[in-house]
C-alpha cells in the first residue's frame, strides 16, 4: 500500500487508519505517567491531523498562553518531535504528585521540581516513541529532556521552522489530553512525526490486517 | 487569526484591526497593527516609512531558500523576505531611504547544553542582518537571541514597535 501521496504526505484515510496504533502508544505513555505518578492516568482522546507549518504555532490554542513543557527530539530513521505541555497549575500538581507531596506543596518550579517532569516527560515520551517504533519496525531514539517555559506558541513556531529545515510544508500533529482520576487535566502531549514514521506505521498495520485475513 | 496569503495588503486608513502575520507571511499596511505572535527562532523584520505611514513586516521561518523553492512563499525565507518586502512597501508609495527598520525574535528556545540542534534563531537574525544591509536598510533597534519568545507588534498610524515576552511587560523599541 501506498501510504504517502505523491508529495510525501499522509492521507486522510491513512491518517484514520493510524489511529488504533497511535491510541495504543498514548495508552501506554499515560499508564506509565500514572504509575509514576501514583495516580490513574489516561489518555482523554487522540487527535491525528495534518497542519500547515504555517498553522502549527496555533495548534494549542492561544499562542501567548504560558505553558511548562518537556521537549524530546526525535533522532534515527524519521526524525521528529515529542512535547509534554502543561499549565503552570497542572505542572506544579504534577511534581507534587510525582514527589509524593501534598498538593498545593509547588508553588515555583526549582531545579528538583524540573528534573522531576523532565523524567516524567522523558519516560512517557519514550514509551510513546517505542510503541509507534516497533509497529513501524523503525530504530527511534529520544533526545535528552529538557523543560522549557515559555509561550506556547513560541515552542511550536521553533519546531515548526525545525520541520521546514527538514523541508516540511505541512506538519504531522498527534494530540492526546489526559484524565488523571477521571477527570480531565490541563496538560497536552503532542507528536510531530516525520510522515515517514506513519507511513512505516501504516504500511505495518496493512500487513498485519492481510496477515491476519489469511 | 486565520490563515492568510503568503503576501497581503491592507489599504484602509484609520481601521484599528489586528492583522496576524504567520509563518513564512509578509504583509503591508496604512491602518491597524501588524502582529506576529510567540516568535520562537522565527524573526519579523519590521519596516516603517514615518511619511506615508506604511507598515510592513515579515515573519522569516529561514536564512535561505533552498535552490527547489518555488517562490511562492518569499516571507518565508531571510534571503527572498527583504526584497519582497522591500518591494510591496515600494508599491505602496513608501520609499527605502526613510524606512525604519526593526527586528525581533530568533531566539534560542529550544537550545540545549551541547547543541543538539542547530541555533536556526541565531542564523535568522545574522541571514536577516546581511540581507538589509546589501539593501542599504539600517537597523533601527532590535529585541533579538535570548532564550524566550517574543510577540511583536507594529502600529501603522505611529510605527510604534511593542515587544512582550511570556507574562513579561510590553516594551517599545
Amino acid at each position: 500500500m501506498d501510504a504517502r501521496t505523491a508529495q510525501g504526505v499522509i492521507s486522510a484515510a491513512v491518517l484514520r487508519q493510524l489511529t488504533p496504533a497511535i491510541e495504543q502508544a498514548a495508552a501506554s505513555a499515560a499508564g506509565v505517567l500514572g504509575e509514576m505518578a501514583g495516580r490513574n492516568i489516561a489518555t482523554g482522546g487522540v487527535t491525528l491531523r495534518q497542519v500547515a507549518l504555517a498553522e502549527l504555532p496555533l495548534v494549542a490554542g492561544d499562542p501567548e498562553r504560558p505553558v511548562v513543557a518537556v521537549h524530546l527530539g526525535v533522532q534515527g530513521a524519521t526524525p521528529g518531535h515529542i512535547l509534554l505541555a502543561l499549565s503552570e497549575r497542572m505542572a506544579s500538581g504534577l511534581v507534587d504528585m510525582l514527589l509524593g507531596q501534598p498538593e498545593g506543596t509547588t508553588t515555583d518550579l526549582d531545579e528538583l521540581g524540573k528534573s522531576a517532569l523532565a523524567e516524567a516527560g522523558n519516560v512517557a515520551g519514550s514509551f510513546f516513541l517505542t510503541a509507534l517504533a516497533e509497529r513501524a519496525r523503525v530504530v527511534l531514539a529520544p533526545t535528552p529532556p529538557l523543560v522549557l517555559y515559555d509561550m506556547c506558541g513560541a515552542i511550536l513556531d521553533t519546531l515548526a521552522a525545525e520541520l521546514a529545515l527538514l523541508a516540511c510544508d505541512e506538519a504531522i500533529v498527534i494530540e492526546t489530553q489526559f484524565t488523571c482520576d477521571g477527570q480531565v487535566v490541563d496538560a497536552a502531549f503532542f507528536m510531530f512525526p516525520a510522515p515517514a514514521l506513519l507511513g512505516a506505521v501504516a504500511c505495518q498495520e496493512v500487513g498485519h490486517v492481510r496477515s491476519a485475513g489469511h | 487569526m486565520s490563515a492568510q496569503r503568503a503576501t497581503e495588503w491592507s489599504a484602509a486608513p484609520g481601521s484599528t484591526e489586528t492583522i496576524a502575520v504567520g509563518l513564512g507571511q509578509l504583509h503591508v499596511t496604512r491602518a491597524g497593527e501588524l502582529v506576529a505572535y510567540s516568535l520562537g527562532s522565527c524573526v519579523a523584520i519590521c519596516l516603517y516609512d514615518p511619511v506615508l505611514r506604511v507598515a510592513g513586516m515579515a515573519h522569516v521561518v529561514l536564512p535561505s531558500a533552498p535552490a527547489s523553492d518555488s517562490g511562492a512563499s518569499p516571507g518565508k525565507y531571510a534571503d527572498t523576505a527583504v526584497p519582497a518586502l522591500l518591494g510591496a512597501l515600494r508599491a505602496a508609495g513608501a520609499m527605502p531611504l526613510r524606512l525604519r527598520c526593526h527586528l525581533v525574535g530568533g531566539a534560542a528556545v529550544l537550545a540545549l547544553a551541547g547543541g543538539a540542534l542547530p541555533d536556526i534563531g541565531a542564523r535568522n537574525v545574522e541571514a536577516v542582518r546581511v540581507a538589509l544591509e546589501r539593501a542599504r536598510i539600517a537597523i533601527a533597534g532590535e529585541a533579538t537571541g535570548g532564550r524566550q519568545g517574543r510577540t511583536v507588534r507594529l502600529e501603522a498610524a505611529t510605527g510604534r514597535v511593542r515587544v512582550r515576552a511570556v507574562l513579561g511587560p510590553e516594551v517599545e523599541l
